[in-house]
């Protein structure tokens, strides 16, 4: 009898446990997160702010970061240089060659 | 006088969606550290709905229609009782949950949208469903922890016929977000006062839940549901560019997953060219998957400045770029195994293993540059030998594998690869296998785009 009981209490004690986390961190770790211009997550009040109109939430203009603020701006048509060709033209070609030699020579001294 | 009705009467006053959502937010701020503490005891349950109306009637400025009138009552008491369920966090924790917590906002998003139709609040109030929205996954996601934290203890007695989807909660946001997005999308008023402007918010805020309950599979109803209805929708540039860019983010994922990896890097492109410069999470997500598909349409290979400011990246790629360009088969399946958790994880593995393919290519590629050069014939500039016996590109192989004295190459194996080469396009010619010779092109084709 005692044994249910104690199973109860501990029950209840494991169920307050994680409860008394505080709330905290909201967001998770990989996820794509919210960008700040929104304005929906500044929970400030400033009454006096003239840049709010009724049409704010259409309007372009308010709503975008400047051209100036993106990765296109940045590299000014100069995306190139973000990507590489994949092989490479080095010098090692000589090395190459001469590796390639020995282990020719090494399959026809296998094979005979 | 408290804060956040000082945001409602902002809102309003100004007629700014985003200062009313700014209400909506259930969190203190550095600024107002018991904000919501305030706001929860501004009234008690039998009082509540009798102070907000007068609040709300009176609010300086504005005049708000008898019907708004009951819509804001209803929408501040459902959240006033969602507040107490977070207050309660600090206050009597031993009834605290993020279940309650959940269920009561989930009984404000219905409000809310209720609040929305025939013909319901105006579309500048939309920020309201944004911000609810984004909370409503929030805590379904904290409550699903929780309910996992608690696990054996959850299932006791009367609980026994519950539902214990590990995502019970988060599925539930689901469908409710999805109303919202059907509200957004199917608002017939004109398009200056349409809810249409928040499909895409919507639309980021379901994908974001699919992708977490592995349900990316309904993105696709999604999808489809945008796409019957694109001639009513404005053109993407006159939306807000955060929602646009998290859209083609997510879109772009989507095809990634289909293995469409061309659609999948337009709408991966675009995120990335107008990503906020600063949001560098956001950008490392979007090359997370980028970088993968631009190896397999371009086979191009992402360089140290593009990933200058993602160490994480630079760790999780470069060793892969460094095999594919030297043609180091054995390292790039050391690479990939080495990777293998992550890249699954990131579900980036199927298309890196197609760098496999690049790989081999260069190798071969070298095979084909050791070879040098004919006899020119007199007067004509030098062309490249272009009849290679097999036998060159198996001893290739056995470097490129770090094959030992004992591990044998087959012939037929080489050939088999080369065949495959050839019909990816990534080598041009033919085997004269009568010769066991392989007879590429000439003219600087024989490996197209690579200048040999």
């Amino acid at each position: 009898m005692s044994n249910t009981q104690s199973q109860d209490t501990k029950q209840q004690e494991a169920s307050q446990q994680p409860q008394q986390q505080k709330p905290t961190v909201l967001e998770e770790d990989d996820e794509f997160e919210d960008f700040p211009v929104d304005g929906e997550s500044s929970a400030r009040v400033s009454d006096t702010d003239p840049s709010f109109s009724s049409l704010n939430f259409i309007s372009p203009l308010k709503m975008h970061w400047p051209e100036n603020e993106t990765e296109q701006a940045t590299a000014n048509g100069n995306n190139v240089h973000l990507w590489e060709e994949s092989w490479d033209d080095d010098d090692a070609a000589e090395d190459f060659s001469k590796q390639l030699k020995e282990e020719l020579k090494k399959v026809d001294a296998s094979s005979s | 006088m408290d804060t956040i009705l000082r945001e409602l009467e902002a809102g309003h006053r100004l007629g700014s969606g985003h200062r009313l959502a700014a209400a909506l937010t259930p969190i203190d701020t550095p600024e107002h550290p018991d904000r919501l503490k305030s706001f929860y005891f501004f009234s008690n349950a039998a009082q509540l709905s009798t102070s907000l109306r007068y609040y709300i009637s009176h609010l300086s400025g504005v005049r708000i229609p008898k019907e708004d009138l009951n819509a804001w009552v209803d929408i501040f008491s459902a959240y006033w009782k969602a507040i107490g369920e977070i207050v309660n966090f600090d206050e009597i924790p031993s009834r605290a949950s993020w279940a309650n917590v959940f269920d009561s906002w989930k009984d404000l998003a219905n409000v809310l949208i209720r609040a929305y139709t025939n013909p319901g609040l105006e579309a500048w109030t939309i920020p309201c469903l944004y911000v609810v929205g984004k909370y409503l996954r929030v805590f379904a996601s904290k409550a699903d922890a929780e309910s996992l934290s608690q696990g054996s203890v959850a299932y006791s007695e009367d609980d026994m016929f519950t539902d214990f989807g590990k995502n019970a909660k988060t599925e539930e946001s689901a469908r409710v977000l999805n109303r919202m997005f059907t509200l957004c999308l199917n608002d017939r008023a004109a398009m200056e006062e349409s809810r249409k402007w928040g499909v895409y918010y919507m639309s980021n805020l379901l994908f974001k839940t699919y992708f977490k309950i592995n349900a990316v599979g309904l993105s696709k109803n999604l999808l489809r549901a945008l796409n019957a209805q694109s001639q009513d929708l404005p053109d993407k540039e006159r939306y807000p560019r955060s929602h646009i860019v998290t859209f083609n983010y997510f879109v772009g994922v989507i095809f990634f997953l289909d293995e469409n990896y061309a659609e999948a890097e337009t709408h991966l492109a675009y995120a990335w060219n107008y990503c906020q410069k600063h949001a560098i999470k956001n950008k490392e997500l979007i090359l997370t998957y980028l970088v993968p598909c631009h190896l397999v349409n371009t086979h191009t290979l992402p360089s140290k400045k593009l990933l200058n400011d993602f160490p994480r990246l630079e760790k999780l790629f470069r060793p892969l770029c460094d095999c594919i360009r030297k043609g180091d088969l054995h390292g790039f399946d050391a690479a990939m195994s080495a990777g293998e958790e992550e890249f699954v994880r990131r579900r980036i593995y199927l298309p890196l293993e197609r760098g496999r393919d690049i790989a081999l290519r260069n190798l071969f590629r070298k095979v084909f540059i050791a070879g040098g050069f004919e006899e020119p014939k007199d007067g004509q500039p030098p062309i490249r030998r272009t009849r290679i016996p097999v036998a060159e590109f198996a001893a290739a192989l056995r470097i490129g594998t770090h094959a030992d004295a004992r591990t044998r190459v087959d012939i037929d194996e080489v050939e088999c690869l080369l065949s495959n080469l050839i019909y990816k396009g990534l080598m041009k010619g033919y085997i004269a296998r009568e010769r066991g010779m392989i007879v590429l092109s000439k003219g600087g084709t024989a490996f197209p785009g690579t200048g040999v």
